[in-house]
């Protein structure tokens, strides 16, 4: 006999949603206790880092976005990239100058550098298609510097400001605060993104032709999906992320024509952590590095201290810390954090190798002419 | 040979060289020429021109050495390395603290004038090179043994982090490298005293540089002709194939980077000793690694003489335009629009090359042919500035428009993809020699800034017209057959 069915059945949440509302709970829990704990015993300025690793994240997470797609479906690391993001916020203070107001001139940015995404890729990289992972990149950085010096060129190298009254940090609580256009519009914007690259993805059919030609080119080939038609629009997808990026990078601090190529790391280290390919795993990735590049300056600091290390200058060393993450999973898990270890996966070197070697028995020739004998009879 | 000479013929004709050869060394060959007269025209004395030169050849060997390093990575083993600038920075600084004599900070009041480095042990040249070759070859170790077994990207994403990350921390730690001052001063090999010390030194750095780069070549050579070098090769065209013969291609890529790296490092350390300071600025820039990236492309990979050529070459385009940007710092106009017509004389002198080229007709010139080209281009030098100093300017250009295009219908004619290429690098020559003299003319004080990012973009643009249209190179990998 069935049960009877409740009307709001049809609503109630799957169990494989169920299960990820709990482990996203576990983790918000897990985060909220270390935050506590580091607030009750370092005070209230280990949560104003934390807001500041939030902010850079959230540049960061948009920037992985934009180059984790174009990695995925094209297949090469986009050396240009920061550069691309510098161009973007170059033209959007160029915008401004010319009397439209931020906001508009962000958005004919992202238009306009989509458009040069489209270009590049017309222009340079699809005569490179098929020709390996090394000359896209080799040409990417011809790119980049083209861009770099070119800005050097006709805009100086002095820093920028965007013409905009940046106002006073907006205070929570003492000691922890918040600048409305650093801190709280760099956070929304990024919010923005990450929805819009997730509907993007998920519920349009550009998206799904987008994750496919990424999954498998030939297989999406096969499939009917317009792979060149995709290329185009991971193309301008890439470059439209990473001028936003470029604007929040010169709303963060000002703008030079170096600043997109100094945060180049950090992006590459969020891509490669979240998993070359994947949007999600780079959302994830950009917020462990820009978090634990911020989160590292109180250490940094405290290792300042004559009596621990006497470090000098010790919070510019935080750039190394995407560098050390960087290094450590290339070692432990290069498919990255949230990727899925492939079928034919690169031999893990210390720890594997050493763990096989106690558990193989050595061969030594009597053992294989055994072998031969056995396979004989 | 007669003019039906089969197109496909020996690379080599007794009695004569291939042309791909010829262009590469009457380039070189014009950037030292134009780097002379512009010296003559400043005024400088034979022994300063001579000071003058010595520092381009040994500066062009030190990058030599690295595209060397670079070549035995990328060219042979098809290892990518975007961290060139990083294993340089390591051989420069571990040279240069090994043998400095002590340099304790010196602090005037509250103000702290120079920080003082690391060290001081005032140990002998040879010994500090050693150690900057074994610094960088291990570094260069370390980093691969995580990015090896993957995908090329990866590599070169992990050096390039090792570089920019060795940049900033070189930068910072005060007590260790001097921060943003620097090691300041690194002893030469011989000390010198008196009015011609400098030119003494640039001799002496010439002759121990060229005799470093001599041994150098000799050994690759014989190391990539060895059964050794053979797999290197064979990882590069195909490492599956490689492992099934039973060879363990990882020990091999890895042998192959370090050695690369302690290159570098050797570099590095060549460089600390012919400058005399060291600062993490500029020199050790990511820009460094770019550039060795296209003089090996330049020059062709996996051929060590090309790496060589293409860093003479392309370090020479490097000097000129610090030689032009001097001649446009001074104010001296007149020195600046000389200098831009020598760049037209340049460009001139090229197209006038591919058109005798065109015109003779084969891909390998006798000897008596070679000379006749070399006096038409030095005539050109010659005719040039004379026309341009008797015509008004702007004749000048037309009749450059109408050469240009004469040899635009000449090239139509004979499908020559060679010659179109030489047609495009002349006319490039000869706009950045318009370019020059127009920028003078609407922004002065623009000229001597921009000039320096001009060259960048010229590099950038190289790299992608390179590996679009002749990932080879000029000097092509020798094709080795089994017999």
């Amino acid at each position: 006999m069935a049960r009877p069915r409740s009307r709001l059945s049809a609503l109630r949440p799957t169990a494989r949603f169920r299960a990820q509302l709990a482990r996203a709970g576990v983790v918000v829990l897990v985060v909220v206790g270390i935050f506590g704990t580091l607030t009750l015993a370092f005070g209230i300025s280990v949560l104003q880092y934390a807001l500041g690793g939030m902010v850079i994240s959230s540049i960061v997470i948009v920037a992985a976005i934009g180059l984790t797609v174009l990695y995925g479906i094209r297949g090469f690391a986009n050396f240009a990239y920061g550069d691309i993001a510098t161009l973007g916020g170059y033209v959007a203070l160029v915008l401004t100058f010319g009397g439209i107001s931020l906001v508009l001139g962000a958005i004919i940015t992202f238009l306009l550098l989509a458009a040069f995404g489209v270009f590049l890729e017309f222009a340079v990289f699809s005569r490179l298609e098929g020709r390996g992972v090394v000359a896209p990149l080799v040409a990417s950085v011809g790119v980049g510097l083209i861009i770099q010096n070119g800005i050097r060129a006709v805009a100086g190298t002095q820093k920028w400001l965007y013409p905009v009254t940046l106002g006073q940090d907006f205070v929570i609580v003492p000691g922890l605060g918040i600048h409305p256009i650093r801190g709280i519009l760099t956070l929304s914007v990024g919010v923005i993104l990450v929805v819009a690259a997730h509907v993007l993805l998920k519920y349009t059919n550009l998206g799904k032709a987008m994750r496919a030609t990424a999954d498998n080119l030939e297989l999406a080939k096969a499939t009917g999906i317009d792979t060149r038609r995709v290329t185009y629009a991971a193309w301008a997808v890439s470059c439209s992320f990473a001028s936003i990026a470029g604007v929040l990078l010169g709303l963060g601090s000002a703008l030079s024509p170096t600043v997109g190529f100094e945060s180049l790391l950090l992006i590459f280290a969020a891509v490669i952590v979240g998993g070359i390919g994947s949007p999600y795993g780079a959302m994830l990735g950009g917020l462990l590095v820009g978090m634990s590049q911020e989160m590292s300056v109180p250490v940094l600091v405290w290792l300042e201290r004559p009596d621990v290390l006497g470090l000098q200058f010790g919070a510019n060393y935080k750039v190394a810390v995407p560098f050390i993450i960087l290094i450590l999973v290339l070692i432990f898990r290069p498919w990255g954090i949230a990727g899925r270890k492939p079928v034919f996966a690169p031999r893990a070197f210390f720890l594997e190798r050493i763990t096989r070697s106690l558990r193989e028995r050595p061969v030594s020739s009597e053992a294989v002419a055994a072998d031969r004998e056995a396979g004989k009879s | 040979m007669t003019a039906a000479a089969p197109k496909k013929g020996p690379a080599v004709e007794p009695g004569g060289f291939p042309l791909n050869e010829f262009i590469v060394f009457s380039l070189i060959g014009g950037i030292v020429v134009i780097g002379i007269i512009s010296a003559v025209i400043a005024g400088a004395t034979p022994k300063g021109i001579l000071t003058n030169l010595g520092f381009y050849v040994s500066v062009a060997i030190i990058f030599s050495v690295l595209a060397l390093g670079f070549n035995l990575q990328w060219g042979y083993t098809g290892l990518f390395n975007a961290g060139i600038a990083g294993f340089y920075l390591i051989g420069a600084y571990v040279a240069a603290i090994a043998i400095t004599s002590p340099a304790p900070p010196i602090v005037v009041g509250d103000v702290v004038v120079y920080p003082g480095h690391l060290g001081g042990f005032s140990l002998p040249l040879v010994v500090g090179v050693l150690l900057a070759m074994v610094a960088a070859g291990g570094a260069a170790a370390v980093v691969a043994l995580p990015a090896l077994r993957l995908r090329a990207d990866y590599l070169a994403i992990a050096t390039l982090a090792l570089a920019v990350t060795l940049q900033i921390v070189t930068r910072n730690a005060q007590n260790i490298t001097g921060g943003a001052i620097g090691i300041t001063s690194v002893p030469p090999p011989i000390l010198f005293q008196g009015t011609d010390a400098s030119f003494l030194n640039a001799i002496t750095m010439v002759g121990i540089g060229g005799f470093v780069l001599f041994a150098l070549l000799v050994i690759l050579q014989f190391m990539s002709e060895s059964p050794w070098g053979r797999v290197l090769r064979d990882v590069r065209e195909d490492e599956e194939a490689t492992m099934a013969l039973g060879k363990n291609t990882f020990s091999y890529k890895l042998q192959a980077f370090a050695l690369g790296g302690a290159l570098m490092g050797l570099a590095g350390a060549l460089y600390a000793v012919t400058l005399g300071y060291l600062s993490p600025e500029s020199s050790f820039a990511p820009a460094v690694t770019f550039s060795v990236w296209v003089m090996v492309i330049v020059g062709g990979s996996g051929n060590n003489r090309g790496a060589f050529v293409g860093a003479f070459l392309i370090y020479g385009m490097e000097w000129l335009s610090v030689q032009v940007r001097d001649q446009a710092a001074s104010g001296l106009a007149a020195n600046y629009l000389l200098m831009s017509v020598l760049f037209i004389a340049l460009g001139v002198g090229a197209l006038l090359a591919v058109l005798a080229v065109q015109f003779v007709g084969r891909r390998v010139l006798d000897r008596r042919r070679a000379w006749l080209l070399i006096a038409a281009i030095l005539g050109a030098f010659g005719a040039a500035p004379a026309a341009l100093g008797a015509l008004p300017i702007g004749w000048c250009f037309a009749l450059f428009v109408l050469l240009f295009g004469f040899a635009f219908v000449v090239d139509r004619a004979k499908k020559s993809r060679r010659a179109r290429a030489g047609i495009y690098a002349a006319a490039t020559l000869y706009g950045v020699g318009w370019a020059f003299i127009l920028l003078q003319q609407l922004a002065p004080n623009a000229v001597a800034d921009s000039f320096f990012y001009i060259r960048l973009m010229i590099i950038g643009a190289l790299l992608i017209l390179l590996i679009i249209f002749r990932p080879e190179g000029i000097l092509r990998e020798k094709k080795r057959v089994l017999r």
